[in-house]
C-alpha cells in the first residue's frame, strides 16, 4: 500500500528522471557527452605536455600513421590528429551550441508570441512560418557565406536561422494546449501580466519538449557546419573543426595510398558525438513524454 | 483505402523505372578521353582565358602558326609560309588553301575581322592585350583611333595577311600560335551572337568539330571532315569531361573513364611521380605571394626579404606539393631557352632574423599583426598554413592565413586592399618577357605598387634591343632587381604532371604542358 | 480540393518574388566581381562587359529589367558561361539533379520503411536496438565522408561501380546511395514511431486474432495508416535531397543543379544563382504541396475545402 502511494507522490519530473536512468543507451550517451565536454574544454592546459600544440606542424613527420609519440598519426602539414580532433570537438561543440541557443531564442520568442497571442496575429506568424519553410534557406546559407566574408557570428546566425522555424512550430503548439489550463486561468485571475504568465507559467512547461527539441539540433548543427566546412565555407581561425579536419581528410583518400587514421579517428569522434546526442535527446523524449 | 495507397506505390515505382531507364545516354565510346579540371567559360577563342580552355580550341580551330610539341618552335600552321622584314616589324603571312567546317574558305580577311573583333572598343575579350604588338593596336582598342585600316593588320587578297607590329617583337610567332589570334567564322558569330559556340552552331576551321556539349559534364570532338590535314587526325571521336576536384578526376583516370588527367592530388604526388603513366616536367609558372607596397612594415625591402627567407621552400616543395615542383628562389622558371636562372633568395633564417632586427624589429618585436590571403583550394590552404606556421616560429611575428573566395582575392588585389596576397603567374609566350614586363612601374598585373626606375628602363630597354643575347642579357638584369627589391615571395616553380595512360602517344614533355589532340595517337 | 490547390499555386507568386528580390539583392551587394579573372582585365573590357549586361545602369533599373524578363520567363544569361542563357543551364541540369533525387528517394523509402516496420514489430528487442542504431549511423556521419568511403569500397576494392556518374544506371547507384542515406534514417525512425502506434490499435488485434499471417498484419493492415506519417515526411525530405546533392554532385561529377549553384555563388555568376534559388524554391513548394495532395488522399479524415 505504501510503495503505491509513494508511486502516486513522485512528481512528473522525478518520474521522468527514473524513466530516464532506466534508459541505458541514453546514460551512456550523457556520460560521453560529458567526458567529451570536459576533455574539449580542459585540452589546453595539456597542450604541450600529454597532449601535442594542434597547431604545431612539422613537413618532416606529415602524413605518419599512429605511433607513441602521435597516437592518431599527423595530417599531411605534420600536425598530431589527436590534438586536432579534440581542438576539432571544442569548435564543432561551440558551433552546435551556439547556434542552436539562436534558435532557442528566435524560435522560442516567436511560438510564444504566436501561441499566447493567439487569433490573427497567430494566424499570420504561422502563415510566415509555412511560407519561409518553403524557401530554400541552406541555399540562402550557402550563398551568404559563400559571398560575403565569413565570421563566427554570420556563420552561428545562418545555422540558427535555418533551424528555428521547427522550434517556433514546437513552442507555439506547446503554449496552445498549455495556455487553456486551469493554472494560467488561475495566475490571470492573480492579475499576472502576459509577459510573466509566458515566462513564468507556460514556458517552464514547455521546457521539456524545448530541451529535447533543442538536443535534437545540435548534431543537425554539427552535421551542417560540416557540410559547409567541405563546400569550402568553413569557420575563419586557426582552430578547426571536425568538419573541417574531415574535409581536409577526404582529399586524402584515394585508391593509391589511404591515410585511414586521418578520416578514421576525426571521423569516428564526430560519429560517437552525433549518435550520443541523438541517443540523449531521443531518452529524454521518452523520458519526458512516456507515450 | 487501400487503392490509394497502391496507386502511389505503383507511381513511385513506375516513376523510378522511367528515370532509371533515361539514363542509358548510347553514344559511341571515345578514342580519347581527358579531363578538364573547370568547366570553360566560353569556347570562343577572343574570351577563352585558360589553359585546358586553350587546348580544346587548338582542336577547334587553327591559327596562322602553331607550337611544335616537343620544342615549343612556332611552325606553320594555316599560314603555309611567312616573311619577316629585317627591321622585324613587318610580317608576311602567306596562307594555305583551307575551308570552315560550312565548306567556305578560310581567307585572310577572317584574321583581320577576328582580330577586329578582339580590339573592338567593345570587345569583351580578356586577352586584347595580346594584339598591342600591332601597329596602333593598344589606340584603336582605348578608342583613340576610330579607324581599324590605321592598325597593323590587312589582308592583301585572300591568302596573303600582311602584319605590322608597333616594335620589333622576338616572339610574335609565339603571339601568332596563341589562341586568342584564331580565326573565327564571320557568317556564324554575326548570325547566332553569343550562342555562336553551341554545338548545334559553331562553325570551325581547327581538326574537330564541337559535336556535343553538357555544362560540368562533357564536350565531345568528333574529327571535322573539312580540315585541310585530314590525314594528320588520328584520334576520331575525343570527349573532355569536366570534373572539379583532382581526386574525383584522378578516380575517373584510375578506373579507366580518362586517359589522361593534367594535376595528381598531392596527398600521392610523391608516389604517383614514380608511376610509368606520369609525365613530369618543368612548367612555366611561378607559385608566389604578392607583399602590398602600400602597408608598412612591406614597403621596406629588408622586411620583404627577411620574410621570404625564413620560408623554407625546399620543404613546401617537398611535403606538401610533392608532385617534383622546384623551390623558387627567383622569379622566371627555369628552362627558357637562351636565359640564365637567377640564384636568387635562399632560405637562410639567421639571415632573416638579422635583416628584421635591421629593419627596427628585433626578434619580431613591434611587428604588427598581418593576414597572408589566399583563395579557397586545399593545396592553398596548406602552402598558406605552413608559410605562416614557418614565419611565426622563425621571426616570431603575428601572420594569420585568410581565406577568401576566389573572386574576391582578385577584387582585392586589384584594389590592392590586403597586406600578402597569394598569387601565381603562368607565361603566355615562351618567352621571359612575359614575366619580367609586369613588373614595371603601374604595369597591368604588377598589383602591388611596386615602382623601381633602372628597372622599367632595362625592360623598355630589352624591347628596342635586336640582338637576342643583349635582349636577354638586359631582362636578366632587370630579375636581379626584382628578386633583391621586389615585392614577390616566390615559393615555387610549376610542373607539368600528368598522368597518361600508355597507350596514348604524341604527348611529349614541355615547358608549357602543350599538346595538341590532333597530334595524339593511339598504338 | 482544386481550390485549395489553385489557393497554394496562387501563393507561389509573391514567394517567388520575395525570393527573386531578396537573392537579387544579397547577390549583388557581394564583393567580387563576376568578370574578375586571373590577369588583369583592361578597362575597356571591364566597360564593355557591364554594358553588355547592363551593369551600368542603376541597380533598382537593373532590378526592374530582372523582374520583368522573370515574368516572361526568361531568367537571363549566365555571367560566367558566356554562351549560355540561365534558362539552358537549369534546363540541362535541372533533370539530372530531379533523376538523382528521384532515385535517392526510391532508395530511401525501400530501405527505411521495411527497416522501420521490423523495428516496430520486434520493438526494444535487440533486432530493433540494432535496426535503429544502423539508421541512426546514417544521419551521423558526414555524406562527403561516406562517399569517399564508398567509392573507395565499391569502385577500388569491390569495383562494382564506376567512380563517378552520369555514366548509364550503374553509376548512378553510389551517388544515390550516398544521398539517401540519413533519409534511411529519418523514414525508417518515421515508420517505426508510427507503426508502433497503429500496431496497438483494435483492428490490427482483430486481424491478428483472425488469423491473419505477420507479414500481411504488418505491410496491409499496419503499413496503411503507418505509412500517412512518411508521407508527410516526403516534402521536408525532398528538401534535404535538394541540399545533399550539392555535396554528391561535387563529389561524383554529376553536372546537376548542385554544382551550378555553387559555382555560380563562387563566380559571382548573379542572375544563375538567382535563378537556381528560384528553381529551389518553387521545387520545394511544389513538393510540399505534393506532398501535403497525398497526406489528403491517404488519410481521408483530412479535408483541404473545409477551413483547416
Amino acid at each position: 500500500m505504501t510503495g503505491k502511494n509513494e508511486r502516486a507522490m513522485r512528481s512528473p519530473l522525478e518520474q521522468a528522471r527514473r524513466r530516464f536512468a532506466k534508459n541505458r543507451a541514453a546514460l551512456a550517451a550523457c556520460l560521453f557527452l560529458l567526458l567529451l565536454v570536459v576533455v574539449a574544454a580542459t585540452s589546453p592546459l595539456f597542450q604541450g605536455g600529454l597532449l601535442c600544440d594542434p597547431a604545431a606542424q612539422d613537413l618532416s613527420a606529415a602524413l605518419r600513421p599512429p605511433s607513441a609519440s602521435h597516437p592518431f598519426g599527423t595530417d599531411a602539414l605534420g600536425r598530431d590528429v589527436l590534438a586536432r580532433t579534440i581542438a576539432g570537438a571544442r569548435i564543432s561543440l561551440l558551433v552546435g551550441l551556439l547556434a542552436t541557443l539562436v534558435t532557442l531564442v528566435i524560435g522560442v520568442a516567436y511560438g510564444s508570441i504566436a501561441g499566447f497571442a493567439g487569433g490573427a496575429a497567430d494566424t499570420i506568424m504561422m502563415r510566415a512560418v509555412d511560407v519561409l519553410y518553403t524557401l530554400p534557406f541552406i541555399f540562402f546559407v550557402i550563398l551568404l557565406l559563400s559571398l560575403f566574408e565569413r565570421s563566427f557570428l554570420m556563420l552561428f546566425a545562418a545555422l540558427g536561422a535555418v533551424q528555428w522555424l521547427t522550434m517556433a512550430r514546437m513552442v507555439r503548439g506547446q503554449i496552445l494546449s498549455l495556455k487553456e489550463r486551469d493554472f494560467v486561468s488561475a495566475a490571470r485571475a492573480v492579475g499576472a501580466g502576459p509577459i510573466r504568465i509566458v515566462s513564468r507559467h507556460l514556458l517552464p512547461n514547455a521546457l521539456g519538449i524545448v530541451i529535447v527539441y533543442a538536443t535534437l539540433t545540435v548534431p543537425v548543427i554539427i552535421l551542417q557546419e560540416s557540410f559547409l566546412s567541405f563546400l569550402g565555407l568553413t569557420v575563419p581561425g586557426q582552430e578547426h573543426s571536425w568538419g573541417t579536419l574531415l574535409s581536409e581528410a577526404v582529399e586524402c583518400v584515394n585508391p593509391v595510398n589511404i591515410s585511414w587514421w586521418l578520416i578514421v579517428f576525426p571521423g569516428s569522434a564526430l560519429t560517437a558525438t552525433l549518435l550520443a546526442l541523438n541517443f540523449l535527446g531521443d531518452g529524454l523524449r521518452n523520458a519526458l513524454d512516456p507515450r | 483505402m487501400k487503392k490509394p495507397l497502391l496507386i502511389i506505390v505503383a507511381a513511385v515505382v513506375a516513376a523510378g523505372l522511367a528515370a532509371y531507364l533515361c539514363f542509358a545516354p548510347g553514344r559511341k565510346p571515345a578514342d580519347f578521353s581527358f579531363v578538364l579540371l573547370s568547366e570553360q567559360k566560353s569556347l570562343d577563342p577572343a574570351i577563352n582565358t585558360t589553359l585546358a580552355g586553350g587546348r580544346v580550341i587548338r582542336a577547334l580551330f587553327e591559327g596562322l602558326a602553331g607550337l611544335n610539341p616537343r620544342t615549343l618552335a612556332p611552325e606553320p600552321a594555316l599560314a603555309r609560309s611567312w616573311e619577316i622584314s629585317p627591321d622585324r616589324l613587318h610580317y608576311t603571312f602567306f596562307l594555305r588553301p583551307a575551308r570552315w567546317s560550312n565548306g567556305t574558305p578560310v581567307s585572310a580577311h577572317d584574321f583581320v575581322y577576328s582580330w577586329k573583333r578582339l580590339l573592338d572598343p567593345l570587345s569583351t575579350a580578356e586577352y586584347d592585350y595580346m594584339l598591342f604588338y600591332l601597329k596602333n593596336g593598344a589606340r584603336f582598342r582605348k578608342g583613340q583611333l576610330a579607324d581599324f585600316d590605321s592598325v597593323g593588320v590587312h589582308a592583301q587578297n585572300d591568302s596573303t595577311l600582311i602584319v605590322d607590329l608597333e616594335h620589333p617583337t622576338p616572339y610574335f610567332l609565339d603571339i601568332a600560335a596563341f589562341e586568342s589570334l584564331f580565326p573565327v567564322n564571320r557568317a556564324c558569330v554575326e548570325k547566332y551572337r553569343t550562342l555562336w559556340t553551341r554545338p548545334e552552331n559553331i562553325v570551325c576551321n581547327g581538326p574537330y568539330t564541337l559535336t556535343f556539349h553538357q555544362l560540368n559534364h562533357k564536350l565531345r570532338l568528333e574529327k571535322n571532315p573539312a580540315y585541310w590535314n585530314r590525314a594528320r587526325v588520328r584520334l576520331a571521336i575525343v570527349d573532355a569531361y569536366t570534373c572539379e576536384g583532382i581526386n574525383t578526376a584522378f578516380n575517373m583516370y584510375e578506373t579507366g573513364v580518362a586517359d589522361l588527367i593534367d594535376d595528381f592530388p598531392s596527398a600521392i604526388a610523391d608516389t604517383l611521380l614514380k608511376r610509368k603513366d606520369a609525365m613530369v616536367a618543368p612548367y612555366l609558372g611561378t607559385y608566389l605571394y604578392r607583399c602590398n607596397m602600400a602597408t608598412p612594415p612591406l614597403d621596406n625591402p629588408l622586411v620583404r626579404r627577411s620574410l621570404e627567407m625564413a620560408v623554407n621552400k625546399e620543404e613546401i616543395v617537398r611535403h606538401i606539393t610533392k608532385g617534383g615542383e622546384v623551390a623558387a628562389t627567383s622569379f622566371v622558371p627555369p628552362g627558357l631557352p637562351g636565359y640564365p636562372t637567377l640564384t636568387g633568395v635562399l632560405y637562410n633564417p639567421d639571415s632573416a632574423r638579422s635583416l628584421l632586427a635591421q629593419a627596427g624589429f628585433p626578434k619580431g618585436k613591434g611587428f604588427p599583426p598581418l593576414q597572408l590571403l589566399y583563395n579557397t583550394s586545399e593545396n592553398h590552404k596548406k602552402i598558406a598554413e605552413a608559410v605562416c606556421y614557418m614565419l611565426r616560429k622563425e621571426l616570431a611575428i603575428s601572420l594569420d592565413p585568410v581565406n577568401v573566395e576566389w573572386s574576391v582575392l582578385q577584387e582585392k588585389m586589384r584594389t590592392r586592399d590586403y597586406q600578402i596576397i597569394r598569387g601565381s603567374w603562368i607565361g603566355d609566350y615562351t618567352d621571359p618577357n612575359t614575366f619580367l614586363d609586369m613588373f614595371v612601374t603601374n604595369g597591368g598585373n604588377n598589383q602591388t605598387g611596386w615602382s623601381n626606375s633602372a628597372y622599367d628602363s632595362l625592360i623598355a630597354l630589352a624591347g628596342q634591343t635586336l640582338n637576342p643575347a643583349q635582349r636577354m642579357d638586359r631582362l636578366a638584369a632587370a630579375e636581379k632587381i626584382l628578386v633583391a627589391e621586389g615585392p614577390l615571395i616566390n615559393v615555387y616553380f610549376y610542373v607539368t604532371k600528368f598522368l597518361i595512360k600508355p597507350r596514348i602517344k604524341g604527348v611529349y614533355p614541355n615547358i608549357r604542358g602543350y599538346f595538341n589532340i590532333a597530334d595524339m595517337y593511339t598504338e | 480540393m482544386t481550390a485549395y490547390i489553385a489557393r497554394r499555386v496562387l501563393l507561389f507568386v509573391p514567394v517567388l518574388l520575395c525570393i527573386a528580390v531578396l537573392s537579387f539583392f544579397l547577390v549583388r551587394g557581394a564583393p567580387g566581381s563576376p568578370f574578375s579573372s586571373e590577369k588583369n582585365i583592361s578597362e575597356e573590357t571591364l566597360v564593355a562587359l557591364n554594358a553588355e549586361y547592363g551593369f551600368d545602369k542603376p541597380l533598382p533599373v537593373q532590378l526592374g529589367m530582372y523582374l520583368r524578363n522573370l515574368a516572361r520567363g526568361n531568367l537571363g544569361r549566365s555571367l560566367h558561361y558566356r554562351d549560355r542563357t540561365v534558362n539552358d543551364i537549369i534546363g540541362q541540369a535541372l533533370p539530372v539533379s530531379v533523376k538523382l533525387g528521384l532515385f535517392a528517394l526510391i532508395i530511401s523509402l525501400a530501405a527505411g520503411v521495411p527497416l522501420g516496420v521490423v523495428s516496430a514489430w520486434r520493438s526494444n528487442t535487440a533486432i530493433d536496438y540494432a535496426a535503429m542504431t544502423v539508421a541512426l549511423i546514417g544521419i551521423s556521419v558526414p555524406s562527403f565522408v561516406l562517399a569517399s568511403l564508398l567509392v573507395l569500397v565499391f569502385c577500388f576494392l569491390v569495383p562494382l561501380f564506376p567512380a563517378v556518374g552520369m555514366g548509364g544506371p550503374l553509376s548512378m547507384v553510389l551517388p544515390a546511395a550516398t544521398l539517401s542515406a540519413p533519409f534511411i534514417a529519418y523514414v525508417s525512425r518515421i515508420t517505426r514511431g508510427s507503426m508502433l502506434e497503429t500496431l496497438s490499435q483494435e483492428y490490427i488485434q482483430t486481424a491478428r486474432a483472425k488469423g491473419a499471417s505477420t507479414v500481411s498484419v504488418l505491410f496491409t493492415h499496419g503499413l496503411k495508416n503507418g505509412i500517412i506519417p512518411v508521407i508527410t515526411f516526403l516534402g521536408p525530405a525532398t528538401a534535404g535531397i535538394l541540399t545533399g546533392s550539392v555535396v554528391v554532385e561535387k563529389i561524383f561529377a554529376i553536372p546537376g543543379l548542385g554544382i551550378n549553384f555553387i559555382h555560380s555563388a563562387l563566380h559571382r555568376d548573379y542572375f544563375l544563382a538567382i535563378g537556381c534559388a528560384l528553381v529551389y524554391g518553387a521545387l520545394l513548394m511544389t513538393l510540399n504541396l505534393v506532398s501535403d495532395i497525398l497526406y489528403g488522399v491517404v488519410d481521408p479524415r483530412i479535408s483541404y475545402d473545409r477551413k483547416k
